[in-house]
């Protein structure tokens, strides 16, 4: 039997329609990582579930209960939910924020709470910080707080809204722990996240959501290594790969190197290769492409079969070669030292120069 | 930098000029004067200051060729008369009797405005004409009697120093009491009433008010009968009705002594004697500070009252703002607005006037009550702005673990929301101990109505306002701090 019934469930705000009947049906113990483009409907899914922001349209249904706006709030304290800021109560103690919910809402005696709420702020290794106010608690020590707060609650599902968005790396990997630590106990977890590497990795199931719904719905190794549907390819596709497009005049270079470097961290590219990368994009683009042919393309992806990062740069015109015809010596030999391979191609009316490294 | 040692030099030698009038102040030059001429003519042409409201209004420019100056009592126009901006200030000969004979008013003398040129009947008013017609029949009766003269001569021609006392007169009141709006609760006026009281049966209910306001007092309401020296005038008559004139009251114009040295002698008096010589006339005599401590006191229920009521009322004002329907919100908008955009003190009159007319509340009631509805104004828009501060994740968080909306607000954004107000509640309600200062206008005798009260008998310009000053000063800090830490002692540790 299903945990949690989902049956036409739509959204929509005034004449704008986010989700249309979508449909799933999710069981005990998965653990289902929901990706997609940003502004696709992923947190509104998320929130349509434990009523947050009701659905306008469809039924959904817990625990084989159908859940409405009557029962919700007694129902909510089984859908505990982790929010990208935290949510922390700020006038409270972390030991409070803990111990009040169970006292209020579940009706556990103080002391009991307490060495409930102590238990829980261990396994997320808090334990010195228990007298703590939130304002003076690091990001990743709030989100762990936040999840020993919905634990307090023994809840049966966990919903996470994009929990490590607003936080650093180091503050990342924190939470991250938390939560594969929780993965293991069986609990099970909706997560909407941005982190490809745990979707991949600890999920049971992922929701790739497009087109008003979940557009793909497969285990990690169907979504991420064989996108059967052709939006969910270009997302895989297009989050393994980087593109952008250089207007040709002036342009925000440090916006694109930026971006360079991203693409890199997120998929964990050895930093010498980064640098190689990012070398070339500066020399072919700035020095030897734009200032003779214009507006040109960067794509940057990983190759599989050369095994090998390739960087691609297109341009119009006619055909020819920007590094054979270039002035700038300079860059074209630095162009050729970092590349292992270079090549000049010409179709469909664009020239094409990729270096592989 | 140079020009601003110099800029800030100038300003002190200004403001040191400003501050020390009795020393920089007239000149002390010395007039001839022909023997011949009756003196008051010196005063044809000059500045000078009367009553706002008073009889003299018309007579200086009229008769003296003179040029007007306004003054609501009589201490502002002395300190002028020092000063040097006025030349003269006029007033009936009675009340002036009264400022020559106060202890520091040694330089100041009188002359006269001799009675063929000018005399003024003085009547009390009312707006009630059986209480004018039984009034009439008391004055008939005591001037038949020989009663009246005899008052009159024990007030009008007291000897300097001399300041006749009271009558004992013991008030049954069997038959009821008699609203009376006074200036000065002593004179001949004062002891007409009161005999008149006596005879009628009657308690007196006295209220000081300034001048200018004892006739809309008895037109509002407020009071039965109003007499000071309400000279009896045309203008005047078309308003309210006057009884028979109580005495005529004779003119006279104040001026400073030409004793140039007697003057100088008078200021030279060492700083260290002016304080005690100030502290025993303003404070000790008559037990004068009782005034000062029992106007404290009315201030202080005042503003606690009001800050208490305005508080709840806020609240709900608040509340309606949060959970109202489109009317409510709007109403509620619409109040904030106006109280928000008139001045206190009308509203104060407005309250007081308007909405209490003809009602026969306690003035402090409707003090609080205007006080109140300011206060309310406040702290529900202060409220209302607090809970939208609070952080909307956090509202969703305990939504998310099963708080009802309402379970949410008590456990999340009321804690919050309240300690936002509170760190300016202290501000607030210091603010509004310093409003109450305006009650004078509605007669209540409050802090500085007591300090004026004071004035009014001493002609002191400068202790009574800065005594009251300072006790003012002294319970805002001390109030301030109480509040700081009890909401310290409320939010510690917690972040605002």
């Amino acid at each position: 039997m299903s945990l949690i019934s989902i049956r036409n469930l739509e959204k929509h705000y005034g004449g704008n329609v986010i989700l249309k009947d979508v449909n799933a049906d999710i069981k005990k113990g998965e653990i289902i990582s929901i990706i997609g483009s940003s502004g696709v409907g992923k947190s509104t899914f998320l929130r349509a579930l434990n009523f947050l922001d009701p659905p306008t349209g469809g039924e959904v249904f817990f625990g084989g209960e159908k859940l409405t706006k009557q029962n919700i709030d007694a129902m909510r304290h089984r859908l505990g939910m982790v929010f990208q800021d935290f949510g922390l109560f700020s006038h409270m103690t972390v030991l409070d924020n803990l111990i009040k919910p169970q006292v209020k809402l579940l009706k556990i005696p103080a002391k009991e709470a307490e060495l409930k709420a102590r238990a829980l702020l261990k396994t997320v290794w808090l334990s010195d910080r228990a007298r703590y106010y939130p304002h003076q608690l690091s990001g990743g020590q709030k989100q762990r707080v936040a999840i020993a707060r919905c634990l307090a609650m023994s809840p049966e599902v966990i919903l996470f809204d994009e929990p490590t968005n607003a936080l650093d790396p180091g503050m990342t990997s924190e939470v991250m722990a938390v939560i594969r630590n929780l993965a293991k106990s069986g609990i099970t977890m909706l997560i909407v996240t941005h982190e490809m590497d745990f979707a991949r990795d600890m999920s049971s199931r992922v929701f790739y959501l497009d087109e008003k719904g979940i557009y793909e719905d497969g285990s990690p190794e169907q979504i991420f290594d064989k996108p059967q549907k052709p939006k969910t390819r270009a997302f895989i596709y297009n989050f393994q790969s980087f593109h952008y497009n250089v207007p040709g005049h002036d342009f925000d270079f440090a916006e694109l190197l930026n971006k360079v470097e991203d693409f890199c961290y997120r998929h964990a590219i050895d930093k010498k290769i980064g640098n190689r990368l990012q070398l070339l994009a500066e020399e072919l683009i700035l020095n030897i492409i734009t200032p003779n042919y214009g507006a040109c393309s960067l794509a940057v992806s990983f190759s599989g079969k050369l095994r090998a990062y390739e960087l691609s740069v297109t341009y119009g015109g006619e055909k020819s070669n920007a590094l054979a015809y270039t002035e700038d010596e300079i860059a074209a030999s630095i162009v050729r030292e970092s590349a292992k391979t270079l090549q000049h191609t010409y179709t469909d009316n664009k020239n094409c120069i990729t270096a592989t490294i | 930098m140079k020009k601003r040692i110099l800029i800030s030099i100038f300003l002190m030698v200004v403001t040191l000029f400003a501050a020390y009038p009795a020393v920089f102040a007239t000149d002390d030059g010395e007039v001839e004067m022909k023997e011949s001429d009756p003196r008051y003519t010196e005063f044809y042409g000059k500045i000078i200051g009367t009553i706002l409201g008073g009889i003299s209004e018309t007579l200086i420019p009229n008769i003296f060729n003179g040029v007007v100056v306004y003054y609501s009592n009589p201490t502002a126009a002395i300190e002028d008369i020092r000063r040097g901006r006025i030349d003269g200030f006029m007033h009936d000969l009675t009340i002036l009797e009264n400022i020559v004979t106060a202890p520091g008013n040694e330089d100041l003398e009188i002359v006269e405005v001799p009675a063929e040129i000018f005399i003024a009947p003085i009547g009390a008013v009312s707006n009630d004409l059986k209480l004018i017609g039984r009034f009439n029949a008391f004055l008939s009766d005591i001037e038949i009697d020989g009663t009246l003269k005899d008052m009159q001569d024990r007030w009008m021609f007291a000897s300097p120093g001399f300041e006749p006392s009271m009558a004992d007169l013991w008030l049954t009141g069997e038959n009821g009491v008699l609203r009376v709006a006074t200036t000065t609760q002593r004179g001949l006026d004062v002891e007409l009433v009161l005999l008149f009281a006596k005879r009628e049966g009657l308690l007196v209910e006295f209220t000081e008010v300034d001048f200018t306001a004892l006739i809309p007092h008895v037109l509002s309401g407020h009071a039965d009968m109003a007499i000071a020296n309400i000279s009896i005038t045309e203008e005047r008559k078309e308003s309210i009705s006057f009884t028979y004139p109580l005495y005529y009251d004779q003119y006279g114009i104040l001026t400073l002594k030409l004793d140039a040295a007697g003057n100088a002698a008078r200021r030279e008096a060492g700083l260290f004697e002016r304080l005690k010589i100030a502290v025993e006339r303003n404070l000790l005599i008559d037990g004068r500070w009782k005034i000062i401590a029992n106007g404290l006191g009315v201030t202080m229920v005042i503003a606690l009252s009001a800050q208490a009521l305005g508080t709840i009322f806020g609240c709900f004002l608040c509340f309606m703002l949060i959970r109202g329907n489109k009317f409510a919100v709007w109403l509620v908008n619409c109040y904030c607005g106006m109280i928000y955009g008139t001045p206190r003190v009308v509203l104060l009159l407005v309250t007081y006037y308007i909405i209490f007319s003809d009602m026969d509340v306690s003035n402090i009631l409707v003090a609080i009550l205007a006080f109140t509805m300011m206060c309310a104004a406040e702290v529900g828009q202060k409220l209302k702005s607090a809970i939208d501060t609070v952080a909307r994740v956090e509202i969703e968080a305990a939504r998310s673990l099963g708080f009802t909306a309402f379970g949410a607000f008590t456990m999340v954004t009321l804690p919050q929301a309240v300690r936002r107000v509170l760190s300016g509640y202290s501000n607030d309600f210091v603010k509004l101990v310093k409003a109450t200062a305006i009650v004078g206008y509605i007669a209540i005798v409050d802090l500085a109505r007591a300090g004026d009260i004071i004035r009014g008998r001493t002609y002191d310009a400068y202790f009574p306002i800065l005594f009251v000053a300072l006790i003012y000063l002294t319970f805002t800090t001390i109030l301030a701090k109480l509040i700081k830490y009890t909401v310290n002692k409320i939010n510690r540790g917690v972040m605002p």
